[in-house]
């Protein structure tokens, strides 16, 4: 009997049925589950993988589109391999398109390793617990929701807010302490993207200066469904090859998630699986962590990979699926308001239903700065107290409040125009942020400021 | 006795006098409080000026990073395009190479092997359909007939395969490429790992 990986392989040349992204064929042999295929037409070279076997029957997903496709006319190649991607230090500054071919002109990479997309399972024993901070150059992620190294911090938009610009922003300027900076990449993926945004970030990235170290998988709004489900494999496999056996620290942006669910759910339906909430596949949660879950810090390794999927909630609704299970297997969330955002503040983050889960072991002594646990506590009671303030100026009308409730409301202005907004192109560092936090929380007076260390009041209040 | 004149000089002195002190605390005053605006407005033009200082100096680190990075880019786009155009053509030169390598003795000897390698596969198949080079369909006809005279079989050109064959199974489907095209493609990985550690 032949094996694969001997020279001589089986090409199988009828197909039994072809159905949206899924062929069919029978009579096949010594065929695994998640095989890569090779699928030859008289237009070219398709690419697929196995996703069902049956006795002797094969159901292959198609990365390309299957329009044009004939039943005869076809010679499909099983190539004994899951899907694979060459790896070395050079894939930084490379484009790929979503399953990790090199669309920038520049050809394969050669003379790395080869790993599996899927990955592999990170042993719980092995992984350490996250520590010190990554920082962003945006005040609101930095002093309030800040992300730690190995954290997966999501962000939650909406249509039409500017998740892109956020995250071009935050690619632009992440960075980790001075002495590790060297060791420290992006690694970019986006799942339904347009052209022009497409175009957006390549352009800011090249702008920036940023490009050398940041790899882009690009899977484009006109590519198959199906692409867009490897994309964040591909980018994940990158990352881990970069974080664990090149020891860096890794910042892998995943956008949009929903488009890779809504791809995942296409895919289910075309495999007439059973639908679930929304018509999500039943195993979106379980999908959802094999990605999510590859974020972490290991012992054996000084490298660490830190996640920011973004994903946009369908008519802002956060107890959509995507979102909902989202929340539930990543360390807290930056959400995205269209109420701020309609009030021109940029970048729209609504602090209070933000959090993340693991800044507390990050930030403070040591690490940011000795007061920043207190502020940030201080600026989330404050700022919910703004909430309560502004609630009753709309029963009672602004003149009727006291005068320290006036003096809330002129904080949330100070807040959200100053502390919140900041430009595209404004980087602020960790030592700025905060102090305008002590500028913006110094118009409450002292007496107000109840979660903050008396000394740090002394040291940092700002008075008169 | 004081004269009129005396008087009028006393008095006028402390009028003067008078004027003068009053005079010389509104000096003191306008000069205070406009002497505090003035040093109040200089403080702020001369943080204005830093501000906006600071504010070009990020500029032009900005538009610096921007130029430096083009060109890093560039640099890195003309050597990828390189290596990949050396690459193109050291494939090129292997097809050259094998094209060649059909007129040995050494390619006859191959073929055969890898003949027999696959027709032991499809021994059960009774209809074959061959695909070769124009120059082995009469180098090889007779040796295909001679070797499995129970099988009907036909010879078709494919130049595309460079050289040895593709064998088709036309009652099960089935197909297998043992052509020089499909080892070059299969060897692709293995080429350019070797090409590029000679660049490095």
């Amino acid at each position: 009997m032949l094996m694969k990986g001997d020279n001589m392989i089986k090409e199988y040349t009828q197909l039994d049925k072809i159905e949206g992204p899924l062929i069919i064929l029978s009579g096949v042999e010594n065929v695994s589950y998640d095989e890569i295929v090779e699928i030859r037409t008289k237009s070219g070279v398709k690419h697929g993988k196995v996703v069902q076997l049956y006795k002797d029957k094969a159901i292959v997903q198609v990365f390309e589109p299957t329009s044009g496709l004939s039943v005869k006319d076809v010679s499909v190649k099983f190539t004994g391999n899951p899907l694979t991607i060459s790896l070395s230090k050079d894939i930084l500054g490379r484009v790929f398109n979503g399953i990790g071919e090199p669309i920038d002109g520049g050809g394969n990479v050669f003379g790395g390793v080869k790993r599996d997309v899927n990955g592999r399972p990170m042993n719980p024993v092995a992984r350490e617990y996250p520590r010190n901070f990554i920082q962003t150059g945006i005040s609101a992620i930095d002093c309030l929701t800040t992300l730690i190294r190995g954290q997966k911090l999501p962000v939650f938009s909406g249509n039409g807010l500017p998740h892109n610009e956020l995250a071009a922003q935050i690619v632009k300027q992440a960075k980790i302490s001075d002495e590790e900076n060297g060791e420290f990449a992006i690694v970019f993926a986006a799942m339904g993207l347009k052209h022009d945004d497409a175009q957006f970030f390549l352009k800011s990235f090249e702008e920036s200066g940023v490009l050398q170290r940041v790899v882009m998988f690009l899977n484009l709004a006109d590519d198959p469904v199906v692409e867009r489900i490897i994309t964040p494999r591909c980018a994940l496999t990158a990352a881990e090859y970069l974080a664990f056996e090149e020891n860096m620290h890794i910042l892998v942006i995943m956008t949009d998630m929903t488009s890779y669910c809504e791809a995942l759910r296409e895919i289910s339906s075309a495999k007439e699986e059973v639908p679930g909430r929304k018509g999500y596949p039943g195993y979106l949660y379980s999908d959802l962590a094999s990605l999510y879950e590859r974020a972490g810090m290991m012992k054996t390794s000084k490298g660490s990979i830190t996640q920011i999927p973004i994903l946009t909630m369908p008519n802002d609704d956060i107890t959509n699926p995507i979102p909902d299970l989202t929340g539930y297997i990543t360390e807290g969330q930056i959400v995205l308001s269209r109420d701020i955002y309609q009030r021109n503040v940029y970048p729209p983050i609504n602090i209070l239903p933000s959090l993340s889960r693991l800044a507390k072991d990050g930030i403070g002594e040591g690490y940011t700065r000795e007061d920043h646990p207190g502020l940030a506590n201080q600026i989330f009671a404050a700022y919910s107290k703004v909430q309560e303030v502004k609630a009753l100026s709309q029963v009672i009308g602004e003149d009727e409040l006291s005068d320290i409730d006036k003096k809330y409301l002129q904080f949330g202005k100070a807040f959200e125009y100053e502390f919140l907004n900041q430009s595209f192109d404004e980087n602020r560092s960790m030592e700025e942020t905060l102090d305008l936090g002590w500028k913006v929380l110094s118009i409450l007076p002292e007496s107000e400021l109840d979660r903050i260390d008396s000394k740090l009041i002394e040291k940092y209040y700002r008075r008169g | 006795m004081i004269t009129v004149e005396e008087k009028l000089k006393l008095f006028t002195k402390l009028v003067y006098d008078k004027i003068e002190k009053e005079n010389q605390t509104e000096i003191d005053k306008y000069n205070s409080e406009y002497g505090n605006i003035i040093d109040e407005k200089k403080k702020e033009f001369e943080k204005q000026a830093e501000k906006m200082d600071s504010e070009k100096m990020k500029e032009i680190d900005k538009k610096k990073n921007q130029i430096i990075s083009r060109a890093k880019v560039e640099e890195q786009k003309l050597l990828l395009q390189k290596k990949k155009e050396i690459f193109d053509e050291a494939v090129e030169e292997i097809k050259n190479y094998s094209k060649e390598f059909t007129n040995s003795e050494d390619y006859k000897e191959l073929f055969l092997k890898s003949l027999k390698e696959s027709m032991e596969d499809l021994k059960e198949s009774k209809n074959i359909s061959f695909y070769v080079i124009e120059n082995d369909r009469d180098k090889f006809k007779k040796t295909i007939a001679e070797m499995y005279p129970d099988t009907n079989f036909k010879i078709d050109v494919d130049d595309n395969l460079i050289g040895g064959f593709t064998v088709q199974d036309e009652d099960n489907n089935i197909k297998i490429d043992m052509s020089l095209m499909s080892k070059i493609e299969s060897s692709k990985e293995v080429i350019g790992e070797k090409l590029y550690s000679m660049l490095h």
